[in-house]
């Protein structure tokens, strides 16, 4: 019943395409690749070689399936090309170039015409209306503004929905407060990780965060986060925290996002063709089975993407949504293929160490995983911070405590690890992406 | 009845302690009684103040909780194992125990985590010793 009446309130579509009829999505698609394959093949010096020498011409492409064959791009394609030389269009036709910093090596850029803005601009809008954000509401957006691309692209979305927009941009926590008190904002985009932290800041200050800030939606990505992360986002800062998710070297944010079923996030499948591969083999796995996401970008002008591989691990869903909405799902991101962690043979993400840990009541918001080295073979320590409700005057209740994450962390991932509790306040805080490994392999 | 206690959870490194007790310090708060108990990586300490709400603003930011424990004056007709026979007889179990750091109200005072607080408290009186209450040590 409840249900009923929140989809009646909500202005559920921003366009129509978003129930476009699966046939037709398809037809959409292979048109769209065939033209984005044909213009690389006659324009891109680079990927023109990389198709010619993977022996494709544009008129093999004959059905969606054929995509397959089209060989990979990877960050290292955007490395050797700095910055503009993927640029497939004049560069007086560029109005934006977006730059992430690379935690290693060269910054890889990313070009944008006019109508790559405009398109960018839809999908955030699309993505915000799906969240149930409408004319009305305001919106403080505290993701960085400049050169990454989270701040700016949630801002056209907000813009071409035509809701009132705080761009606070990231930092300063008690500004970030009190802009969402004063403004009576409605809706917080940001990090998770900084959305719980202006959580942690607010109750610092004597505020009730769920009674004295007026937020309703969050727009949260940037980082993969669990279940048991949006239960603690919806106990301290507001009732519908949705994920959102985007890759600068797609356009930034809005590439897929979460309707209100929270059931995957939906990808915009009109502009983007996801699949999922084995990251070893390179083989596309069948639905449902989880690997890597890749991504092929299919409405795009000054940068277009051939399978571009994310190094995201999830799955995909493409059963129409409860929504309406016929887009395909991609399951939560299970973590970047980068960050998962051999232990003793077993694959770890940190997002399912932080699934196990914000499950506990006893335990705080902020956790942090410390890679070591144990001889030959890498070690792994969880840091966690307790909450004053956990404190015991009995030490060996809180060693019961620490034994029991370490009881459900063994169940959950099948390992054993050490567990230490922290005092809160202890573990570095983020205003972004939340660092949650250290890596001290490197010093033995 | 009862006095407060506050316990504190601190990692086991330097100087957790000097800043606790710097605070409180800070704060004009008296420490009449402490205990820390470790448990290897962290450790609780255990502190009987006379201003407890007040204890508990200046150690704001660390994960601390109170519990009521039983403060009875150590005297020459009540020893401490006066106190322990007596409550044994009663079949009371003492979890964890210890002593002021100076005399209140002009004698040394044993601290008593038990489990049932007002029987232990009727048990102490019934016999004559005395039982503080959180005015008393203020
Ligand atoms: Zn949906």
């Amino acid at each position: 019943m409840e249900e009923c009446v929140i989809m009646e309130s909500r202005t559920l579509f921003y366009s129509s395409i978003e129930m476009i009829d699966k046939k037709e999505l398809k037809e959409l698609q292979l048109k769209r690749l065939r033209e984005t394959v044909q213009i690389l093949y006659d324009k891109n010096l680079y990927f023109g070689k990389k198709l010619r020498q993977a022996k494709v011409k544009p008129s093999d492409i004959i059905k969606l399936d054929d995509l397959s064959k089209i060989p990979f791009t990877t960050k290292d394609d955007l490395r050797v090309n700095y910055p503009t030389k993927l640029v497939n269009v004049g560069l007086d036709q560029v109005v934006r170039f977006h730059v992430s910093s690379g935690t290693t090596g060269d910054p890889t850029v990313v070009a944008y015409t006019e109508s790559d803005i405009d398109r960018w601009s839809e999908l955030n809008a699309r993505c915000l209306a799906m969240m149930g954000v409408k004319r009305g509401d305001i919106i403080q957006i505290a993701y960085g503004y400049g050169l990454f691309t989270g701040g700016l692209g949630i801002h056209y979305g907000a813009e071409r929905l035509g809701i009132s927009i705080i761009p606070s941009s990231a930092g300063n926590t008690k500004r970030q407060i009190k802009l969402i008190r004063d403004m009576h904002a409605t809706v917080l985009a940001c990090t998770p990780s900084y959305a719980l932290y202006i959580a942690e800041t607010a109750i610092q200050e004597g505020l009730e965060p769920k009674k004295d800030l007026n937020l309703r939606v969050g727009v949260f990505g940037a980082e993969p986060w669990s279940e048991s992360v949006r239960k603690r986002l919806i106990d301290q800062i507001c009732p519908e925290p949705y994920d959102i998710y985007g890759l600068s070297e797609l356009c930034g944010p809005g590439v897929a996002a979460e309707c209100h079923y929270r059931n995957g996030l939906h990808v915009w499948a009109d502009n983007f063709i996801p699949e999922i591969i084995d990251p070893k083999t390179g083989e596309v796995l069948e639905p449902g089975e989880e690997g890597e996401l890749v991504f092929t970008t299919i409405n795009k002008e000054a940068m277009p993407l051939l399978r571009y591989r994310t190094r995201d691990v999830s799955r995909m869903d493409f059963d129409t949504c409860s929504c309406g909405r016929t887009h395909p799902r991609i399951l939560r991101i299970r973590g970047r293929s980068d960050d998962m962690m051999k232990i003793r043979g077993v694959n770890v993400f940190p997002s399912q160490i932080e699934y196990v840990l914000q499950r506990m009541d006893e335990l705080g918001d902020q956790y942090q995983i410390v890679l070591t080295k144990l001889g030959p073979l890498d070690d792994l320590k969880v840091k966690v911070e307790v909450k004053p409700s956990a404190v015991s005057d009995k030490p060996w209740e809180m060693v019961g405590l620490k034994k029991r994450v370490e009881d459900e962390i063994r169940s959950v991932l099948n390992l054993n690890l050490e567990v230490d509790l922290v005092e809160p306040g202890s573990l570095p805080r983020s205003e972004g992406k939340a660092k949650r490994v250290l890596d001290l392999r490197g010093q033995a | 009845m009862a006095v407060t206690q506050i316990s504190v959870f601190v990692e086991n490194k330097p100087g957790r302690f000097a800043e606790i007790s710097t605070r409180l310090e800070r704060a004009k708060v008296k420490t009449l009684a402490f205990c820390i108990a470790d448990a290897g990586d962290f450790g609780i300490i255990r502190l009987v103040v006379n201003r407890p709400e007040l204890a508990t603003k200046a150690l704001k930011g660390f994960a601390e909780s109170s519990i009521h424990v039983i403060a009875t004056s150590i005297t020459k007709k009540f020893s401490v194992s006066k106190i322990a026979v007596l409550l044994r007889s009663k079949k009371i179990n003492i979890d964890y125990a210890y002593t002021s750091t100076k005399p209140i109200g002009g004698n040394p005072t044993l601290i008593l985590r038990v489990d049932d607080i007002a029987r232990t408290e009727k048990a102490l009186k019934e016999k004559g010793a005395k039982v503080l209450v959180q005015e008393d040590l203020s």
